[in-house]
């Protein structure tokens, strides 16, 4: 077991290298985003560069070493030229600032000159607030309705349940929130259009939240419904539970200390999972409804073509991904012993 | 032996009566002794695994409804564009935010008529201020009543003026005064704070006493800094402008203010603002009707006729065609040129030397209904001939006669109906040509895996595992940025991953069938790997593949609609979501232009997923009911 976690472990670190060496490299391909902003902001963002070892700084025109980036006329009358390295170069370069210093650049576009890392530290709060909502409503209901969904088979109840909960999960989230937006906020104006900023009075920060928490739930309560029910169906099925029936149990004693338990087992990974997710927020309910998280980032990096935030955004959506994907495959094991991961046959 | 021949069987009934039966071997006959047995042809058709599928598809009643839905959509896609005479390719600027139409205008229900409230009423008129057309308003709708407005207008009264707004801070400067220190001077005003339910209550302003001394410097006294005293307020400035010792000038100004204070910036609203001198109001310097101060312009500030809160003021609603708005008649001037290909069409005559008695209509498609007068002017050597006329505006534009869009039009003048048609067509198109790829790349490679296994099924789950990894988003992201955002470079960046689903089923399917026997036996008899595989694996797992893999196309769909969103959607070309992200500023104001191609995403989407359910319950009998 703790063979498979290591070795488990040691490929998602592989794997993020090798994906994060690819962004790199493919983002530098792509034309150099100039900082805006004054010159001596402009300054400071070359000087920066050059000491990170991305760009060269040179007193004279060099030909034929890469694209000319920025020039200037110090005080003394000096010429500073800005040269682009070349990218594997470059590559190298990053390499050794991320292992050795943490360093991961500074934006260009968003927050001129600031830390990636201190922009995204910012934006994070707010989305896993809005996601740590929605897990918290989303997990119990939604494993509820299945739990009475499966008790309920083949009754009307179950068909209602079964009905929504297939039509729920069909529809795009994205077009869940905007009719949310459109009945709820701008037809019957009961709440905000918008995400409301931080110094919004505590009613309308709280009515704020309520459009994307439930745009959010709405897939996952109907995919926990509809995997809590599948599950508890096979379990109610089983000889075992027979067994506890004809043993004398009550019905709810065979559903709560045996069939429960064991639907649980492929459910709780993924429960597990899904606090991780918390950290990466959704894109595009957070850029539709103007949540500051870093969903909402990853468009505003793209649209302003700031790099190194996109690049640190989307190192940090992999992780997240990787470590939701190492925990579902491990808890697996943990929570049923029976489970040998990565057991030879 | 008579033993053999009888037998003698004995019971006894309930009655406790004693019974014996006898058996002769004669009672008992060979029924088709003389009979020679063959094999009966059965009765029953034989059936396949294909046909077999198809009925137990066919008894899913909610497949059937939403694969005839998939039908309708699907046709709908691929005819409505080539029916549908209307251009969706170019601007049309005159045609933009048509309702919906079916319907004749005043039905009130899809009549191409948009509701409009809280619109400034002019009494003189009885109409609605704005750039609206009278003939346009439909007949007996407009109705009046008491209401607000935020915009300054000759119509409004009272209200309250916003200093500053969330987002800067602002002044209010009153006209100058001359300040006379033998008088008594009192300000009397009345500041409000947070009559909206988003502002902040904690937002402060100031007061400042601003004038321009001696040797011509603006100098300020501040009366109030940061102050939270909402309400009505009467302040006495005799002791703060004598406190300031000024002297030898005269023009003082009032003047209120929002902080720039980063945490204290909010909306504060002006109701009035009364200076005394001696007991008289100083009328050029006080208001109490904040519509009439915006109006007047003699108080200076960095407010708009926008800046204006509440006054009230008769407001109308009324109903509004937009098909007689935009292709109705209007009144316009039309250039000699024009003229003349109408002259030439045979439309209508008309000579400018006669002048407009000469307008004569020739064919009911003239666009021209009436001619008020001629201009001809000359200027730097050239004759511009002109006429002030009346014009059918729909003629004028090319079309024969009203047109009706069923779904409206978008913000440029696009059928929305044909759009929506040709972005479902291309969205289709894409999901099925990326389903086309991925899977028959994933099920090759997954076949190799499977059935090979070993050394090279770790070497190629290895780069599965790489792959598999990355957020699609992310490999989206990067192709588009790097090579563009074209239909080809869509299909590359989805297919880059996309294999990795169906390559790991098949895997496993090949993993359980390659060891069975009739494999083993076919294998024996020396067939061939090209063989098995085609044959004998692939046959039996191909249900379980094919139908898991035709969700990749709603899958696809999706996950365009949710890349045009983050702006990086299909240039130049419609799709579902290139149409969805770009009516997304619509919401809230033209919220059919959202509406309608959200309705037409979910229904595709759950027609998809009901029809997918129901090819994996007929493929696959033993996972029915396991969504």
């Amino acid at each position: 077991m703790t063979k498979y976690v290591i070795k488990r472990i040691l490929l998602a670190f592989v794997t993020l290298f090798i994906i994060l060496s690819l962004t790199f490299i493919l983002m530098k391909l792509l034309p150099f985003t100039k900082p805006l902003g004054t010159t001596s902001a402009q300054i400071a963002y070359y000087a920066k560069q050059v000491s990170l070892g991305y760009v060269l700084e040179s007193s004279s025109v060099i030909d034929g070493i890469g694209e000319l980036l920025y020039k200037y006329t110090d005080s003394v009358n000096m010429v500073h030229y800005y040269y682009q390295r070349p990218i594997m170069e470059q590559y190298g370069n990053w390499l050794v600032n991320v292992f050795t210093k943490w360093d991961w650049g500074v934006s260009t576009v968003i927050v001129e000159n600031v830390d990636v890392g201190i922009i995204i530290s910012t934006k994070l709060p707010t989305t896993i607030e809005v996601n740590v909502i929605s897990v918290l409503i989303s997990v119990p209901l939604g494993v509820a309705l299945g739990v009475w969904a499966a008790l309920k088979k083949n009754k009307p109840t179950d068909t209602v349940i079964s009905t929504l909960v297939m039509v729920l999960i069909s529809v795009p989230s994205f077009v869940i929130i905007s009719f949310l937006i459109m009945t709820l906020g701008y037809s019957a104006k009961v709440l905000p259009t918008s995400w409301p900023s931080t110094r919004a009075p505590m009613n309308t920060r709280v009515l704020g939240f309520i459009i994307p928490v439930v745009s959010l739930s709405c897939g996952s309560i109907c995919g926990y419904c509809r995997f809590t029910r599948a599950e508890l169906c096979e379990v109610l099925d089983s000889d075992y539970l027979l067994l506890a029936r004809t043993k004398g149990l009550t019905k709810r004693q065979a559903v709560m200390r045996h069939a429960l338990r064991n639907a649980m087992v492929p459910i709780l990974p993924s429960i597990l999972a899904e606090i991780v997710g918390v950290l990466s927020g959704s894109m595009i309910l957070e850029t539709l409804y103007g949540i500051p998280g870093i969903g909402s980032l990853f468009y505003t990096a793209v649209t302003a073509k700031d790099y190194n935030v996109l690049m640190v955004d989307m190192a940090l959506f992999t992780l997240i991904g990787l470590l939701a994907g190492i925990i579902l495959d491990l808890s697996y094991g943990f929570l049923d012993p029976r489970i040998r991961m990565g057991e030879k046959k | 032996m008579a033993n053999e021949e009888t037998i003698k069987y004995s019971y006894t009934d309930s009655a406790n009566i004693h019974h014996d039966a006898v058996l002769n071997k004669d009672m008992f006959k060979f029924n088709q002794a003389d009979k020679t047995i063959h094999d009966v042809k059965l009765n029953g058709k034989p059936t396949t695994f294909a046909r077999d599928a198809l009925k137990r598809f066919s008894k899913n009643k909610s497949s059937i409804v939403a694969t005839i839905i998939l039908g309708i959509m699907v046709v709908l896609a691929l005819l409505l564009p080539v029916c549908i005479s209307y251009d969706t390719n170019t601007v049309h600027a005159d045609e933009t935010f048509l309702e919906p139409k079916l319907f004749s205008a005043g039905t009130g229900f899809w009549d191409g008529c948009k509701t409009y409230s809280d619109q400034t009423y002019d009494p003189s008129t009885s109409l609605p201020t704005g750039s609206f057309d009278a003939n346009a308003i439909v007949k007996g709708s407009l109705t009046t009543y008491e209401g607000t407005t935020n915009k300054a207008n000759k119509y409004a009264s009272g209200g309250y003026y916003r200093i500053g707004d969330s987002s800067t801070s602002g002044t209010l400067t009153s006209p100058t005064f001359t300040y006379d220190s033998t008088k008594q001077y009192v300000l009397n005003y009345d500041m409000e704070v947070a009559l909206e339910p988003e502002d902040y209550d904690d937002s402060a302003y100031g007061i400042n006493l601003t004038y321009t001394d001696a040797s011509s410097i603006s100098q300020t006294i501040k009366v109030l800094a940061d102050s939270t005293k909402y309400g009505e307020q009467t302040i006495s400035l005799n002791a703060i402008i004598d406190g300031a010792s000024v002297s030898g000038v005269s023009d003082f100004s009032i003047q209120y203010f929002t902080p720039s204070n980063e945490n204290n910036l909010g909306t504060v609203y002006l109701k009035k603002s009364l200076l005394t001198e001696a007991g008289t109001t100083l009328s050029a310097v006080s208001f109490t009707d904040a519509n009439a101060m915006v109006l007047g312009g003699t108080w200076s500030g960095v407010g708009t006729l926008d800046s204006l809160y509440g006054a009230s003021q008769t407001s109308c609603s009324f109903r509004y065609d937009t098909y007689e708005a935009a292709y109705g008649k209007k009144d316009m001037t039309i250039g000699a040129s024009i003229l003349d290909t109408y002259i030439a069409n045979g439309y209508m005559t008309y000579d400018f030397d006669v002048g407009i008695t000469s307008f004569k209509i020739l064919s009911d498609k003239c666009p021209i209904t009436q001619v008020y007068s001629q201009k001809v002017t000359s200027g730097l050597g050239v004759v511009v001939k002109e006429i002030v006329c009346q014009v059918q505006y729909y003629r004028y534009l090319g079309y024969t006669s009203m047109p009706i869009h069923l779904l409206g039009t978008d913000n440029t003048g696009k059928d929305l109906l044909k759009y929506l048609c040709e972005g479902t067509r291309n969205s289709l198109g894409l999901g099925i040509i990326i389903f086309l790829i991925t899977f028959s790349f994933g099920l090759i490679f997954g076949a190799i895996e499977g059935y090979f296994g070993g050394a090279v099924d770790m070497a190629m789950e290895r780069l599965v595992d790489i792959l598999g990894n990355i957020p699609w988003i992310i490999v989206v992201t990067l192709c588009v940025l790097n090579l563009g955002n074209s239909f080809g470079v869509f299909i590359l960046a989805m297919s880059l991953t996309g294999w990795i689903g169906t390559s790991s089923l098949t895997r496993t399917q090949f993993y359980r069938f390659k060891r069975r026997e009739y494999v083993l036996a076919s294998r024996s008899l020396g067939a061939s790997d090209n063989r098995l595989i085609f044959k004998h694996i692939l046959p039996n797992s191909i249900g379980t593949i094919v139908t898991s893999a035709v969700l990749i196309i709603p899958s696809v769909i999706f996950d365009e609609a949710a890349v045009s969103y983050l702006g990086l959607g299909l240039k130049g070309t419609a799709s579902l979501g290139v149409i969805l992200s770009n009516n997304q500023v619509y919401l809230g104001s033209y919220n059919f232009l959202l509406l309608i191609p959200s309705l037409v995403m979910a229904l595709l989407m759950i027609s998809f997923n009901l029809f997918g359910n129901g090819l994996r319950d007929a493929f696959n009998p033993s996972l029915k009911g396991a969504d």
